[in-house]
């Protein structure tokens, strides 16, 4: 009993460490536009199609741990590139603007994106390298993946990393200041537009790592993995409260944990079920999710003419 | 008449109930990206009414109407209190989870020794009560046409109507609109379950058309697409969501120009036309534009 | 230091700016006068960069700033204190007081900045860590003040300091200002307060109905029937064009 609570523990928290680096990313690029990027995914998915380009023309070529580490630097480059492009073309020129036009033209993208990278690789499945073929670990009964420890311990050191740049550095600090208070950012001299291009290069980085990990682990992409991996950010952020940093990982975290529960006891449907009706609970019952502000404060935020 | 244009035609015309789900709502300032979660109900409703208990095509047609615009009242009700973006991800969340909900259920019943209805993941067969009652594609078609036309036109008289016009005047700025008068809260309640209702009939005839349907048609993308048609098309006119459907279904579908690539040319041609129109082709403006230009007596001194 | 000349600025439909030529001068506390709608915050935002004017140039340490984005504006020295007063409310007050140093360019020199800064603001210096929210109004307006003084600004351009606060504490934060100008630091003061002002400042203009009506010295002007006018509601295009007060 104690080893499958165990069990379900380590898996619902390596799932939940990739998707609190996927739930970060969107909260950073949320905080300093208010807007949600819907075709964060499919950024991250073009990311790990190049991934997969890669091994299927070089994959002969190169040692496993070669190609592993390059497949690892073209999908967060990638990843970073296609966000790169959603936001000079679909959140730049709207800044000032309508909010639904934004979203709806980041979701045309989407499409876009999605499309293009069935037309690079058009098999629904694709194999995705991964730098640890190696079998599972028995530790006093419970099943260890190697995977599942690299996803933690990658996904810790990021968010250290990033702890540390957002809490110590005058970028960082820029940062905070205008997801917190556009106003008050312009008051001290950020420049917005700068920032929010920058924000969007660090989150799609964010989420290219994010998306690495998961997909070293599965072994494969599909094109699902752009509707996929938004979902999971957006759940992952909303549990946590919209906008809040700790709060991103704590959702991924407990988004994690919740799913592999779920699984657990009834199955993979039923944790999807948890997952969209736990996140329909806190939107209605507390919007501001766990780490959320206040009521008055949220309503402010939210109150933004769309 | 071909079969492919029947067909084609059809498409469109049930696809436009879910744009004009959507496009109701955002007038009323209120984005969904749920919509779809009607179109479903409404069709998983209808169907199992005429293939499980029988009921007349006409009758579960009006119940997956009902079935829709109950569920857009209800979680029209719970979500009132939210504002812009938590709305739209609380629609989200319902809608998928709804599909899910979907993949679960069973409900099958042996009827002429046959298994027949909804069966989770592996979908819902046999909708067969629009043919047997003698329906043809093409009369099936006209039905569509004939209820779309009646929801545009019943769109377009509350349009111009004082509730409507409070509508838009709550899209545009809810404080204000309390000011003057308007329940902001109620309308909106009201008009989600419109829309709900609007999805939940287009659902059944999709159902009856298609003969069958399975949870993974009413997900994220359908729900997305009708949100971006009335985004194409213009809010200013119940006519915007159709046309945004025209230009994607009936332009770039029905034309094999651009094979693989058409998702990448319309994706960026609506990014671009976004940047351009960010309320669409017949954006509010233009139809005012457009109406001076008709009908002189409504130009102002 | 700062020079206006012939600067026009639209707001909604009408002329809130009708050119309007002046300058300030370094180490000089200015103050703009005059009653609601006359057009000072139209002003203040064609200067700090947030509105374009349509007409006239604007100069600033020598350099065109007419067309310049404001963080452009604010990198070259001129920082603008609006009205809202707009602070980082989550952020900590040391956070804030940091960010005010963003166009120092690194965070050792805002570090540095910080210490040469808040012996000057005890209560802040109490509250480093505790939420920017959870301070008072008036411990808000310090904080404002002291975030404006982290960038090292050449010219500060301040939007309606006092209003809110009570009496006792609009004349310590305009005594705090006024002290900026041993620094060399050049000062525009937008305020609809005309007494309290024209106690501190070197020179006063007064604005309304988008033009400037009267200037001249405190001393000058506190006599000047154009001062009232403009309060007292004569039709603005009534008063005469501005005339220097023989001494």
């Amino acid at each position: 009993m104690v080893v499958e609570v165990l069990q379900t523990l380590i898996d619902g928290l390596s799932a939940g460490a990739a998707y609190a680096l996927l739930g970060l990313g969107f909260t950073l690029m949320f905080g300093v536009m208010r807007r949600l990027n819907l075709s964060y995914g499919a950024s991250l998915m073009v990311g790990g199609y190049l991934g997969a380009l890669l091994a299927a023309r070089m994959g002969n070529a190169l040692p496993v741990g070669v190609l592993a580490l390059l497949a690892a630097i073209v999908t967060v480059a990638g990843a970073t590139l296609a966000g790169l492009y959603v936001e000079r073309l679909c959140f730049a020129p709207l800044r000032r603007r309508s909010a639904v036009a934004a979203m709806v033209s980041s979701f045309a993208v989407w499409m876009q994106l999605e499309a293009l990278a069935s037309l690079l690789l058009p098999l629904h499945t694709n194999p995705y390298p991964t730098p640890l073929d190696l079998a599972p670990i028995d530790v006093a009964g419970l099943t260890v993946r190697p995977e599942h420890v690299l996803t933690l311990v990658v996904a810790a050191v990021v968010a250290l990393l990033l702890h540390r740049m957002l809490a110590r550095s005058r970028f960082g600090l820029a940062l905070r200041t205008l997801s917190d208070s556009e106003p008050a950012a312009e008051a001290v001299g950020i420049d917005a537009r700068r920032m929010t291009l920058l924000a969007f290069l660090l989150a799609s980085a964010l989420g290219g790592i994010g998306a690495w990990l998961v997909l070293a682990a599965d072994q494969q992409v599909t094109p699902m993995f752009g509707m996929w991996s938004t979902l999971k950010g957006l759940i992952a952020m909303m549990l946590g409260g919209l906008g809040s940093i700790p709060g991103a990982i704590v959702g991924g975290l407990l988004l994690g944990l919740i799913e592999a529960s779920g699984q657990a006891l009834w199955g993979p449907q039923v944790r999807e079920l948890i997952a969209y009706g736990l996140l329909f609970l806190v939107l209605v019952v507390r919007p501001g999710g766990l780490y959320g502000r206040t009521e008055v404060a949220l309503d402010l935020a939210a109150r933004e003419r769309l | 008449m071909s079969d492919f244009q029947i067909g084609l035609l059809s498409n469109i015309g049930m696809i436009s109930f879910v744009a004009l789900s959507a496009y109701l709502l955002l007038i009323s300032g209120a984005i969904s990206f749920g919509q779809q979660a009607y179109f479903g109900l409404g069709a998983y409703a209808a169907g199992v009414a005429t293939t499980l208990w029988d009921w007349p095509l006409a009758v579960a047609l009006g119940f997956g109407a009902l079935l829709g615009g109950l569920g857009g009242g209800l979680i029209g009700l719970l979500t009132r209190k939210l504002n812009g973006l938590y709305f739209a991800i609380a629609t989200l969340a319902f809608a998928e989870f709804t599909r899910v909900a979907l993949e679960l259920w069973r409900y099958q019943r042996t009827i002429d020794g046959e298994l027949v209805g909804p069966d989770g993941a592996n979908g819902f067969n046999g909708i067969r009560r629009a043919f047997e009652d003698g329906w043809h594609p093409l009369s099936f078609m006209i039905l569509i046409w004939l209820l779309l036309g009646a929801t545009l036109l019943a769109l377009t008289l509350f349009d111009r109507s004082r509730a409507g016009a409070a509508l838009r005047g709550a899209g545009e700025d809810p404080v204000l609109a309390t000011l003057l008068g308007t329940d902001v809260m109620r309308l909106r309640v009201a008009v989600a379950s419109a829309a709900g209702a609007i999805a939940g009939l287009g659902g059944g005839l999709y159902a009856h058309l298609n003969t069958y349907i399975e949870p993974s048609l009413f997900d994220v993308m359908l729900g997305v697409h009708a949100l971006a048609y009335g985004l194409i098309g213009g809010l200013g006119t119940a006519l915007g969501p159709l046309i945004g459907v025209l230009v994607d279904i009936g332009i770039l579908e029905s034309s094999r120009l651009f094979q693989g690539w058409r998702m990448v040319v319309f994706g960026g041609l609506v990014a671009l036309l976004l940047i351009w129109r960010p309320r669409g082709l017949l954006d509010e403006a233009t139809v005012r534009r457009l109406r001076t230009l008709v009908l002189p007596a409504t130009r102002h001194a | 230091m700062l020079e206006l000349q012939h600067v026009t600025v639209r707001h909604g439909g009408t002329i809130a700016v009708h050119e309007v030529s002046f300058a300030v001068a370094a180490g000089e506390l200015v103050a703009l006068v005059g009653p609601n709608g006359a057009g000072k915050s139209s002003l203040a935002r064609a200067i700090a960069g947030t509105h374009r004017p349509v007409q006239g140039a604007i100069r600033f340490a020598g350099t065109d700033i007419t067309r310049l984005d404001p963080p452009a504006i604010t990198a070259r020295g001129l920082t603008h204190l609006p009205e809202g007063r707009p602070i980082a409310p989550t952020l900590s007050v040391r956070d804030n007081l940091l960010s005010g140093a963003h166009v120092l360019g690194s965070m050792a020199e805002a570090q540095v900045r910080l210490a040469q800064v808040l012996p000057s603001f005890p209560p802040l210096a109490n509250r480093l860590d505790q939420p920017a929210a959870t301070l008072s109004g008036g411990e808000r307006q310090w904080l404002v003040v002291a975030r404006t003084l982290m960038a090292r600004p050449v010219l500060l351009l301040i939007d309606e300091p006092t209003v809110g606060l009570g009496p006792r504490a609009a004349r310590e934060t305009l005594a705090v200002i006024a002290d900026l100008r041993t620094a060399g630091t050049a000062i525009l003061l937008i305020e609809q307060n005309a007494a309290l002002v024209l106690g501190v400042a070197d020179r006063a203009m007064v604005m309304n109905g988008g033009r400037i009506v009267a200037a001249g010295t405190p001393r000058s002007l506190v006599d000047d029937p154009r001062l009232m006018a403009a309060y007292l509601g004569a039709a603005p295009h009534a008063s005469r064009p501005l005339q220097e007060k023989r001494p």
